[in-house]
């Protein structure tokens, strides 16, 4: 059971010249097998919010807990190498990588790259509707719909349980972008893993089981689909 | 690992970086080999401008026909003179016929180097070598002159021995000869014949004889008479140290201070010719100053470049590094990796270039190989390992931010 708790977050942004409050006081919590979607309008803090939790910065005030455990005092390289998985709008791939060693990178770095890991990744690749073909393409050959489902095919592989997507569809057209969300959506639901997506279009909000929405730093709503079914 | 085939793939920035090592080890061996260069050929000038000394009279102008004192000639042993050719003239009167023992006059030059004449091999009845090792050992050999011999009437043969009396000429106060004064009676050997002319410049007369200066030194000691060269000359043997060897020959009194003083060795005055020499030399030495002045500017230029562009190659990869974080890799270990990567492309550039010098026959001792390498390679890698750590900052997300 993976329970994600963010506790009277704020955050800022800092040089010379000013300081950018980006998050103020948020408080959110997200749990495993729920398709969580925070919605909100550009520069409302949602990446900013989506890093904090793949830890890749500290909060500047408050606290965000695994498991009730505080990052502060974890191993944040180590939480992002086994618990969690990232896929931004764009340059998710190492471009002088293929497609296989993309999706492998992940299981180099945990010491799970033994046994019949290419038949796996075979798998996984036609799982997120691409052919084996693919396998030895690099990045920049595929269109930006392959290349973040090779994204995901890469979180899939990593069997991260918590996956943060970050407009993962904000460069795709419509039937791609309804493509990947419904292979996280599914993700969340048939794996059980904690999918958290970032995203202004309200569209794949309304797929949401968790919805927080963002505004100006602060969650302006939260709407609980699983309670309401 | 990945991040060699990653080095392998990205051929364009490892050629890149490949290439700049490559360029900046070659140019560092190619400015030290200029500067190497140039001290070689001052080195090695004295050779094709030799710095050529002759003693004079007090005027500077006449070399020949001196009267050099013994102990000036060997105030010459001190100082370092390379090609010391030294000549000597004196007369006497040799038998004529056995029995009838008429005497006739004959005139010896004596020198301790064949270059000291102008004679062509075909002029003589000896090899050359024959000719060089009469002079310049102390031996009673002698070549006697063909005409000399034909228009008195001197029947002889090589391998005969004249008696020979020794005489020297009596000077009076202007230095001209008044008169003769006899040495010695010796006995000389006939090792050839010459013919033609002997001197290339004025003489006081054409020699009948010519034997070694030693040997006639020799005789006048025998007989504690004083004894006189006719010319002295050479090459300052190290030119580099031109000065010193001047100082020196002022100590040994060689320059004519004070021309009043009318004895002694200061009626003899060394002269020196290094005027060309001293031009040329000025020049390589000026060369070697401003290669000199320019080392340190240079090279610090190259180690900021160097350091720049490993920079610029790093902060290139900021969207992978970013990356590479995000999937959880440590930041010691990605900054790890780039050090490995950049010291691996700087080694195979520099060690081609290396290479490739050493074939074209770029002769620098062990010794200087490993330093410029070794110091190449500490440039770059510190270069390498600031900009790794500026680049993967502590915040991961400062990372993604700024690419
Ligand atoms: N590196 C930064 N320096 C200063 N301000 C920043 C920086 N990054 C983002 N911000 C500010 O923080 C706020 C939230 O940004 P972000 O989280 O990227 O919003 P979103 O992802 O919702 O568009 C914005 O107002 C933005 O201007
Ligand atoms: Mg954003």
């Amino acid at each position: 059971m993976n329970k994600l708790k963010i506790e009277n977050v704020s955050y800022r942004y800092s040089n010379h010249y000013q300081t950018t409050y980006a998050l103020r006081e948020v408080n959110a919590q997200f749990q495993s097998g729920q398709f969580c979607v925070i919605e909100g309008k550009s520069g409302s803090g949602k990446t900013t919010m989506l890093s904090l939790l793949a830890g890749l910065d500290l909060p500047s005030e408050g606290t965000i807990y695994l498991d009730e455990k505080s990052y502060r005092e974890l191993d944040r390289d180590k939480l992002r190498r086994k618990q969690l998985s990232i896929i931004f709008q764009n340059y998710n791939l190492f471009p002088m990588l293929t497609v296989q060693e993309n999706i492998a990178y992940p299981l180099g770095l945990t010491g799970r790259k033994k046994g019949n890991w290419k038949e796996r990744i075979n798998e996984i690749l036609e799982s997120v509707g691409l052919n084996e073909t693919m396998q030895k393409k690099f990045p920049g050959m595929l269109s930006g719909g392959e290349q973040q489902r090779v994204a995901i095919a890469r979180t899939i592989a990593s069997e991260a349980p918590i996956i943060l997507a970050d407009e993962p569809t904000g460069n795709l057209d419509t039937a791609n972008s309804g493509r990947i969300v419904e292979k996280l959506k599914k993700l969340s639901h048939e794996d059980g893993r904690c999918v958290i997506l970032v995203t202004h279009d309200p569209d794949i909000a309304r797929q949401a089981d968790v919805l927080y929405r963002m505004s100006d730093g602060r969650i302006v709503e939260k709407k609980n689909r699983i309670g309401d079914r | 690992m990945y991040r060699i085939k990653y080095a392998v793939r990205n051929k364009s920035r490892s050629f890149l970086l490949i290439l700049i090592s490559f360029i900046f080890i070659s140019f560092i061996f190619i400015y030290l080999d200029s500067i190497d260069g140039n001290y070689r050929a001052l080195e090695n000038l004295g050779e094709q401008i030799p710095v050529s000394i002759c003693l004079t009279d007090v005027s500077g102008i006449r070399q020949q026909g001196l009267r050099i004192q013994e102990k000036t000639a060997d105030h010459l042993e001190q100082l370092d003179v390379k090609e010391k050719v030294l000549t000597a003239e004196s007369y006497g009167n040799v038998s004529r016929g056995g029995q009838d023992k008429e005497k006739i006059s004959v005139f010896l030059t004596a020198a301790n180097d064949a270059s000291a004449f102008l004679l062509e091999p075909e002029s003589l009845t000896v090899s050359m070598e024959e000719f060089e090792t009469m002079l310049s050992e102390d031996a009673g050999v002698c070549l006697l002159s063909r005409e000399y011999a034909e228009e008195r009437g001197l029947d002889c043969q090589p391998g005969d021995v004249l008696e020979l009396n020794l005489y020297s000429g009596k000077y009076d106060e202007i230095g001209q000869v008044d008169g003769f004064e006899k040495v010695a009676s010796t006995q000389i050997e006939i090792g050839g014949f010459f013919q033609g002319r002997v001197y290339d410049s004025i003489m006081t007369e054409e020699p009948n004889v010519i034997c070694s200066a030693d040997w006639l030194r020799g005789q006048y000691a025998a007989e504690g008479k004083p004894f006189y060269y006719s010319s002295a000359r050479g090459v300052v043997g190290n030119p580099m140290e031109l000065n010193a060897w001047k100082e020196k020959a002022r100590e040994l009194s060689f320059f004519p201070m004070d021309t009043q003083k009318p004895e002694d060795i200061a009626q003899i005055a060394l002269s020196v010719d290094d005027r060309n020499y001293i031009q040329t030399a000025s020049k390589i030495k000026k060369n070697i100053e401003i290669l000199k002045i320019f080392v340190i500017p240079v090279f610090v230029l190259l180690i900021l470049l160097e350091a720049l562009i490993f920079f610029l190659s790093i902060h290139n990869q900021k969207r992978e590094i970013f990356l590479m974080r995000c999937l959880g890799m440590k930041r010691f270990e990605i900054i790890l990796q780039l050090l490995l990567e950049g010291s691996a492309l700087a080694v195979i550039g520099s060690g081609a270039a290396m290479a490739v010098l050493l074939c074209a026959g770029y002769g620098f001792p062990a010794d200087t190989w490993l330093k410029v390498f070794l110091a190449f390679m500490a440039v770059q890698f510190l270069g390498s390992a600031f900009s790794a750590v500026l680049v993967c900052r502590k915040n991961v997300l400062y990372i993604g931010k700024t690419y």
